[in-house]
Formats: C-alpha cells, sequence, structure tokens
C-alpha cells in the first residue's frame, strides 16, 4: 500500500470516528481492526476509543486480536494509551470490569485487569 | 582584822561583776534573748525563758506566727515584683490571641465560590479532525457506508 492511499485511509478512518451513524464502528471494526498494516490498526483504534460508546470500547477490550489484545504490542500499547488518556473513563471501566469477571478467555480476563489498575493509578 | 578586809575586798568585786554583766545586758539584746529572730534587720524579740507552766507549746505557736507573717509578706512583694516583669509579655500574648482570633474569623467568613480553580484545569483540546477528514464527513454525512466503499476501494489498490 502506497503512502498517498495510507494518507487517505486515514483521513476516512477520522471521519467515520466523527461520524455520529453508530454503524460507522460496524465499518472501522470490520476493515480497520482486521487490517494488516499495523499503522491503519492504530489508526482504527484511536478513532473507536475517541467515540467513546459502549460499542466502539468493546471492540477494542473484548475481542482477542483487537484493540488492547492486539498480537503487535505498538498497537495493543497504543490502544491502552489512548484508553488511558480518556476524559470520561466511566463507560471504558464498566466494560474493564464485565470482561475482568466474566469473559471466558483469561487471557482477555488478566489484560482487563492490568488496564483497568492502570486507570487507577493514572 | 584581817577577815573584814577580805569581806570588804570580796563585796567590791562582786559589785563591780554584777554592773558590768548589767552593761552587756543592756548593750546585747542578744544575750537577753538567744534565740531572737531577725527580719529585713529588725529583731523580732520573744522571751523564750517563759514558765514552765505555760509550756512550750504557746512559744512554738507565737513563733510561727511571726515567720508566717513575714514569708506572706515576702510573697506578696514577690508577686508584685513578677506581675511587674511579667506584664509586657501578658501583653504580646493577649494581642496575639486576639490577632490570631480575627484570622480564624476572617477565615471562616471566607467563602469558596470565590475560588477559581481554572488555572489549575489542564486545557481540554476540543477533538480535531484534519481538512481532509472534515471534507469526507460533509460529503458522506448521511452516507456512512460510503465510506466504507471508499476504504475498500483504496485497500485492494
Amino acid at each position: 500500500m502506497f503512502k498517498t492511499e495510507i494518507a487517505k485511509i486515514e483521513h476516512i478512518i477520522e471521519a467515520l470516528g466523527a461520524h455520529p451513524d453508530p454503524s460507522s464502528i460496524g465499518i472501522l471494526e470490520r476493515l480497520g481492526t482486521n487490517s494488516p498494516s499495523e499503522e491503519i490498526r492504530e489508526m482504527t483504534a484511536k478513532a473507536l476509543v475517541a467515540k467513546n460508546t459502549h460499542d466502539s470500547l468493546v471492540v477494542l477490550v473484548i475481542n482477542k486480536g483487537k484493540g488492547m489484545n492486539d498480537l503487535s504490542p505498538k498497537v495493543a500499547m497504543n490502544s491502552v494509551n489512548e484508553i488511558l488518556s480518556l476524559e470520561d473513563k466511566a463507560e471504558v471501566i464498566n466494560i474493564l470490569e464485565d470482561t475482568m469477571h466474566l469473559h471466558s478467555d483469561i487471557e482477555i480476563r488478566e489484560t482487563a485487569r492490568s488496564v483497568r489498575a492502570l486507570i487507577e493509578l493514572s | 582584822m584581817d577577815n573584814m578586809k577580805i569581806s570588804g575586798g570580796l563585796g567590791i568585786f562582786n559589785k563591780i561583776k554584777t554592773s558590768k554583766n548589767e552593761q552587756g545586758i543592756a548593750n546585747n539584746p542578744f544575750k537577753s534573748n538567744p534565740f531572737g529572730i531577725s527580719f529585713k534587720g529588725k529583731v523580732q524579740t520573744s522571751d523564750l525563758f517563759v514558765k514552765s507552766s505555760e509550756g512550750t507549746k504557746n512559744t512554738i505557736v507565737q513563733k510561727g506566727k511571726m515567720a508566717a507573717s513575714a514569708v506572706i509578706a515576702s510573697l506578696v512583694e514577690i508577686k508584685n515584683t513578677l506581675a511587674q516583669k511579667f506584664e509586657p509579655v501578658i501583653n504580646f500574648a493577649k494581642q496575639t490571641a486576639e490577632h490570631i482570633t480575627n484570622l480564624a474569623n476572617k477565615i471562616s467568613d471566607f467563602k469558596v465560590e470565590n475560588i477559581s480553580l481554572t488555572a489549575f484545569k489542564k486545557e481540554t483540546k476540543a477533538p480535531t479532525i484534519s481538512r481532509g477528514a472534515q471534507k469526507l464527513l460533509n460529503e458522506y454525512k448521511d452516507n456512512v457506508g460510503g465510506l466504507g466503499t471508499l476504504w475498500e476501494s483504496l485497500a485492494t489498490v
């Protein structure tokens, strides 16, 4: 993928992040979080966190290989960093606590527990 | 004759001895009152040689009263001296207490509403969006699916 395409996709991701239509979350999840490009996955995570809704945050918290559970440490850390810099963390805290107690995957439960602890410390 | 001379000599000797004793007593009052108490140079005379029938009890009471009056007089004097010395300290303490009371009143009257916390708040930046993204957002305002299609077309290049 060329740099110009990536720049255009970056604009699309930004536009989807600011779009009031809830179906924009589905597009970001389908095309962004599954992209082979780390850069696009990072930008997608940023856009989903910026939305700060239950549906957008759930994508990053509970899905294996997406958002803060991404296989790339760079993408995962970037997602965690975006979550920590949220001004209103009420929704993400609720999702993290549910994930800590109810998720079937132990790795995702432990990641959620770590991020919850980081929010307490930040 | 010899006996008369000796008895006459003894009589003169006794007279001289008596007069000397009387003179000595008159000059030195301590000789008549060896237990006299002196306060501030003034001798407090007290006749200790009272009759045994009155007993020593009265004497002790009398001496006790004298000592007590002297002690009280000294205490009053000490009290006055100390009061004079501590007067500026007491005034300073009173003034300080008054200042503290005034400060406490000012603090209690102070309203929290007067404090503005805006200076301590971090400036929260509004989410910025690039010009290109804003253009796309306006273009696909009512058609979010169009943005998805555009993305897919770019990804396949």
